[in-house]
């Protein structure tokens, strides 16, 4: 049985592979490979296929991003606006706790 | 030599969902052997999840078992069958042919006790053909009841 997408959402630990899917669709639709390379070359972090799947099948069963429809054996994906909601209150949240690493470091 | 499909090592359900366009990226991206690693991980914490909530479902199977071998009375591995076979056509309708079939083949296997335990007298036989009604019975109910898609979608999913 389907799950019902979930009001509140927990994107649970900084770097999660989850919260990189998400950051990379927040700049448009992308297949697995592409989301895998934007991954890589823009943020930084290496994911595999398994743990990419993994993110991408969660984030579909909590709404946040959702499967567009395609020609060929590539599904792009898009962010929906749950799924930006969370992502910037992920982003709000972890701000002043990376500032503050920061003037420590600094 | 037919090509390998990482996929295959996927769970059926998931593997409808996601199979094609990740042997695609697979095959885009290639594989080293960290991703191999990867791929194996993901697919084995996936069949074993999935082999725990089959948990339930096994635990059923040997309750009903359990009363064929040492109920006295047909009435009560019946009475278990509907309510198992009810319970578990609400809760996965997509498979309640497969389960009530594999929940009805409780009955024969367990009979096979009745010829190795001495005391117990039984007509296994008799429960095995009567006990198809009650397994039948209770999934088509728990179809009928099962919320979202009426029974006649419900066909197209088997």
């Amino acid at each position: 049985m389907k799950e019902e997408p979930q009001r509140h959402f927990e994107l649970s630990r900084f770097g999660e592979p989850a919260t990189l899917v998400l950051l990379a669709l927040a700049s448009g639709p992308m297949h697995g490979y592409t989301m895998m390379v934007s991954i890589e070359k823009d943020l930084g972090f290496k994911l595999g296929p398994g743990t990419l799947y993994g993110a991408i099948a969660k984030l579909l069963k909590l709404g946040l991003i959702r499967a567009l429809e395609s020609d060929n054996r590539t599904k792009p994906y898009e962010i929906t606006s749950e799924g930006r909601e969370a992502l910037a209150e992920f982003i709000r949240q972890w701000e002043p706790a990376i500032r503050f690493g920061q003037a420590r470091l600094a | 030599m037919k090509k390998l499909r990482w996929s295959a090592l996927y769970p059926l359900a998931w593997r409808k969902e996601f199979g094609d366009e990740f042997d695609a990226m697979v095959e885009m991206s290639g594989v080293t052997w960290r991703e191999a690693v990867d791929i194996i991980r993901h697919a084995l914490r996936l069949r074993c999840s999935s082999a725990v909530r089959g948990l339930p479902f096994l635990g059923a199977w040997l309750i009903v078992a359990w009363l064929n071998v040492f109920a006295r009375e047909v009435q009560w591995p019946a009475g278990a069958l509907v309510l198992t076979a009810f319970i578990w056509s609400i809760w996965h309708r997509e498979r309640w042919l497969r389960n009530t079939l594999v929940l009805f083949c409780s009955i024969p296997i367990s009979s096979l006790y009745y010829y190795q335990i001495p005391g117990i007298h039984h007509e296994p036989l008799y429960k095995t053909a009567v006990a198809l009604i009650p397994a039948f019975f209770g999934a088509g109910m728990g179809l009928l009841m099962a919320p979202g898609k009426p029974p006649s979608e419900m066909r197209k999913l088997q």
